[in-house]
């Protein structure tokens, strides 16, 4: 499960791309500044337009990966709300997954802002949608949460790792464009976001199979529901 | 002298990417695509300067292609006529607003009362040619160009709620856009038809308007707003989103 997920293939090609600024660093995968990094100052002299194409890629990127962090926020909300009572000794692991989904969260309610994108026409159903998943598979207990969170990040995380992949082409077509060979600044910041989201959601689903959640056998038909769900959802999001 | 095939091309391209854009990725870093080649944008203010005498009308266009030396025939490269000038006038007067905002960010910090002067900015630039705005509001509502229309005066809400510093994430979104839209189309409907000095009932009339999206309510509270709204918007976002992939 893990391993399909692996970072590797594409890390090397994002290291290289990323370079010039982060210098083939890992990058720190537990998000502890509490707001959203500084989106580059718009410059003297400012890159050529962004193809309709691209900007339509990035407008997706972003109302998706924004209603996804929604979601995720929001589904440990609802586990938190029910492990605060019945299972203690989970809070603080829940705790800070949580928190570093509301990182994500405003992250990218800022970024949805900075770039003038809509956000989902549904977020009102995703906010009904994954509190609801988080309260009802924290009720059926620790591993169905566990196979909550395991469904749920391999999903996201494998999207993010999609969408890692084509923004590093972007981004390298877009230096291509321009005459002096730049490559945008903000392309680049936003694909280390994404990049470091992507390694927070796999801490995520670590500890989610650290935490049994294989185990869960039973929750085989609860984890592909999820999947599912969450396929659907960000097919839907993406567009609407 | 220039001749006509030298603006062809890029015109159809413009309406089209004018009716996108509002929805694409808003780069920081990089310039504003222009939906105008440079040409297109002098013809066209040009032709503007004759609208308080002539009007939303075809010798407009002909006096902006004399005015910038190009032959009278060169105005049937706006395959839309009387439409692409009226739209021009929508393009350039909504892209100015961005001027204001320097002013109205150090006169207050209250959210909608910086969506109110952006407003009144915006419908003061009307007052030129006020007395040929209704021909123009008719064009506009002629089936063929109501989509067009619409989707700019999407644009105008989306850029008020913008400059004024709207951070709405959610639902808010559309419902401060879509209200907006509402409340502007109104007044500047009311000041067509308004004879008072300086149009002081229009500054009323959209004072009161405003005060009710000023409460209105958010997201949940509001589900059959959403549901009255997402059933509305999103028959032709789903055949324009289905046809993409
Ligand atoms: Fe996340
Ligand atoms: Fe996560």
């Amino acid at each position: 499960m893990i391993r399909s997920l692996s970072t590797k293939s594409c890390s090397r090609r994002v290291a290289a791309a990323l370079s010039s600024s982060c210098s083939g660093k890992r990058f720190n995968s537990a998000s502890t500044t509490p707001t959203p990094a500084p989106i580059p100052a718009a410059g003297d002299r400012k890159l050529p337009p962004l193809s309709p194409r691209t900007r339509d890629f990035l407008a997706r990127l972003i109302r998706v990966d924004q209603a996804g962090e929604l979601g995720a926020d929001l589904i440990y909300s609802g586990q938190h709300a029910v492990f605060k009572r019945t299972r203690p000794d989970l809070e603080p692991l829940i705790a800070h997954m949580w928190d570093q989904e509301v990182y994500h969260h405003k992250t990218f309610d800022a970024l949805q802002t900075t770039h003038r994108v809509r956000p989902s026409v549904f977020s009102p159903l995703w906010t009904v949608a994954a509190y609801g998943l988080g309260v009802g598979t924290a009720v059926m207990g620790k591993e169905a949460a566990m196979a909550c969170t395991l469904a749920v990040e391999t999903v996201i995380g494998g999207h993010y790792n999609d969408q890692l992949r084509e923004l590093v082409a972007l981004i390298e077509s877009e230096a291509a464009v321009a005459e002096d060979g730049r490559a945008s600044e903000e392309l680049r910041e936003l694909a280390k976001m994404v990049s470091r989201f992507r390694d927070d959601e796999l801490e995520h689903l670590e500890t989610a199979v650290e935490h049994d959640a294989e185990k869960a056998r039973p929750y085989i038909l609860l984890t592909e529901t999820i999947k599912a769900g969450c396929r659907a959802a960000v097919w839907t999001a993406e567009r609407f | 002298m220039f001749t006509s095939t030298h603006l062809r091309s890029p015109v159809c391209k413009a309406s089209s990417t004018i009716l996108n854009s509002a929805r694409l990725y808003h780069a920081v870093s990089h310039l504003p695509p222009s939906p105008y080649t440079p040409a297109q944008a002098r013809i066209l203010s040009s032709a503007l300067t004759h609208v308080p005498e002539h009007g939303f009308v075809k010798d407009a266009l002909v006096l902006g292609c004399r005015d910038q030396g190009y032959l009278d025939s060169t105005h049937a490269v706006f395959h839309n006529g009387v439409f692409d000038l009226i739209q021009y006038h929508l393009y350039s007067e909504r892209t100015k607003l961005a001027q204001h905002k320097d002013k109205i960010d150090a006169e207050t910090n209250d959210l909608h009362e910086r969506v109110k002067r952006y407003c009144v900015e915006r419908l003061k630039a009307n007052a030129p040619v006020i007395k040929r705005l209704p021909e123009a509001l008719a064009v506009m509502g002629l089936p063929p160009n109501v989509p067009a229309s619409l989707e700019e005066l999407a644009k105008l809400a989306d850029e008020i709620w913008y400059l004024a510093g709207d951070k709405s994430s959610t639902f808010d979104w559309y419902t401060r856009r879509a209200s907006l839209s509402a409340v502007y189309s109104a007044t500047e409907l009311y000041m067509t038809q308004d004879n008072s000095t300086d149009f002081k009932n229009t500054w009323e009339f959209l004072d009161r308007r405003l005060e009710n999206v000023a409460h209105l309510k958010s997201t949940l509270g509001s589900s059959s707003t959403w549901i009255a709204f997402t059933g509305m918007a999103s028959i032709n976002l789903l055949r324009s989103q289905l046809a993409r992939g």
